[in-house]
């Protein structure tokens, strides 16, 4: 019943740039299948012998168009009304009076739209979208990983989601916590930086964090006005804002190379793209322990006339 | 007869109070509950790689579901159960629901084929059931449904664990 077949790798499928989100959520269903499948081959009344090889654990890391996920609890109980205030037009902030702009004509001040759809996951609505990073991975959590011998339970998992999600921000000197309400929150326990959410099937694992980098806040806030979440919700942005940006000169000391590859700007440093290698990188320690960063082989996803292609990226 | 009946009851639910009084030690309790049952004498249960139950009436012709002692522990506090919508033609292994956790939700899959027939309504309003008594099916345990046997359903049984069996399982996890 344990993997028999050594876990060679984790493999880390990341999509740059900005996903449909029922895009990744089939490439993550897909992944999920191929899991399933092998398990019902596995026990089976006559298994194969010999048995094919098992999936590879796999992360899936994207940024979606806007979209508003609701989780099991929240099938279909959305009033018309909470519906229109969640697909309502988002307008772009004004820079210089940080006001919504309404009347100007030129398309990069075009309004955003949010999608809602509907998920199997735990935890309550959420959002996803431009400037967040969405974290599925999809592992066998029945299998034998150096640092779970014996495999991982859920609330082990969950703890494990946690622990990387505050490892990341620590990368970026910024401390995140756990509170007793569900996702990693700062310093304060007062304003949830990323969200936490997990299905599992047959042990499989599906869903998982989203981290806000420089998600644009408001979106959150109608959530909290359609009455269905109470409390505040920051991004790694915000937090950077709030303490000065003095993240930017130990940025720039200790990673020359990051800095100069970004272009010398600490905004766009601060990307779903570095931060979701960063967090699979913490994920591999948490699985495999400290020399975890060299079990993860990236593949980078592009959608070609809606087939995914995978092109493997060579190590840094 | 009616003056008897009422000096009785009180001593009844004094019985009833004392049992779960000793919750700690809930599956002795649980055996005496079979044993003073009225009910079909009960098969033993059994169980799935993925913890889930079931128990078979004495005539096989039913069974109740539920998620194990192993896995409700695993899971945490359930804060939510999502129960099938009756009646439900299911295969072994379909899901019929899940239990959520705080953080997480884990699906329950039917150990056997056969239709769902009843759900245990109580688990909507107390989710909570279910840790206190994941593997009792007595009307204030956390089971979760119940089905009707199909053909297929008997043959299913043949692939599941036994208690002793399961327990070993459980172990090597």
């Amino acid at each position: 019943m344990w993997q028999v077949t050594p876990i060679t790798h984790l493999r880390h499928i990341h999509l740059p740039g900005i996903t449909p989100f029922p895009i990744a959520q089939s490439i993550q269903q897909n992944l999920v299948s191929q899991f399933l499948t092998h398990k019902a081959l596995v026990s089976s009344p006559s298994p194969p012998s010999p048995l094919p090889p098992p999936p590879h654990p796999t992360v899936l890391t994207f940024t979606p168009t806007p979209v508003f996920t609701t989780g099991r609890r929240e099938h279909d109980t959305l009033t018309p009304s909470q519906i229109s205030l969640l697909k309502a037009p988002l307008y772009p902030l004004k820079p210089q009076t940080g006001k919504g702009i309404k009347r100007s004509k030129p398309p990069e001040y075009e309004p955003q739209y949010a999608e809602i759809e509907p998920t199997l996951r735990g935890g309550q609505t959420t959002f996803h979208g431009p400037g967040q990073l969405v974290v599925y991975p999809v592992i066998d959590l029945r299998t034998s990983f150096p640092q779970f011998p014996k495999g991982i339970g859920v609330r082990c998992y969950v703890h494990l989601l946690e622990s990387v999600t505050i490892a990341t921000l620590g990368r970026w000197w910024m401390k995140g916590v756990r509170t007793e309400n569900p996702g990693v929150w700062e310093e304060g326990g007062e304003k949830k930086i990323a969200a936490l959410g997990v299905h599992l099937r047959r042990s499989i694992s599906s869903y998982g964090v989203g981290l806000n980098i420089q998600t644009d806040l408001r979106w959150f806030e109608r959530i909290v006005a359609c009455g269905l979440v109470g409390k505040g919700v920051t991004s790694m942005w915000a937090m950077e804002e709030a303490r000065g940006f003095s993240g930017e000169d130990k940025f720039k000391m200790e990673r020359p190379d990051l800095w100069e590859l970004h272009g010398e700007s600490y905004k766009n440093a601060m990307c779903p793209d570095l931060v979701g290698l960063q967090w699979v990188e913490e994920f591999a320690k948490g699985l495999y322990g400290v020399h975890g960063k060299e079990k993860v082989r990236l593949q980078i996803g592009a959608l070609k006339d809606g087939e995914l292609q995978l092109n493997d990226h060579l190590p840094r | 007869m009616a003056s008897i009946v009422r000096s009785l009851r009180p001593v009844a639910s004094r019985f009833a109070a004392s049992s779960s009084r000793t919750a700690r030690s809930w599956p002795i309790s649980q055996f005496q509950a079979r044993t003073f049952s009225a009910s079909s004498a009960a098969q033993a249960k059994k169980y799935t790689k993925d913890h889930e139950w079931i128990e078979l009436s004495e005539d096989k012709k039913t069974g109740y579901i539920g998620i194990s002692e192993y896995a409700a522990h695993a899971l945490g506090d359930v804060v939510y159960v999502e129960l099938p919508t009756i009646p439900m033609e299911v295969a072994a292994g379909d899901s019929i629901g899940a239990v959520e956790s705080v953080k997480s939700a884990s699906d329950i899959n039917s150990p056997i084929s056969g239709t769902i027939v009843a759900v245990n309504d109580l688990l909507e309003e107390r989710p909570g059931t279910i840790n206190k008594g994941p593997e009792d099916e007595s009307s204030a345990g956390g089971w979760v449904a119940k089905v009707e046997v199909s053909d297929a359903g008997i043959k299913d049984l043949d692939g599941l664990m036994d208690a002793a069996a399961y327990k070993e399982f459980t172990e090597e996890e």
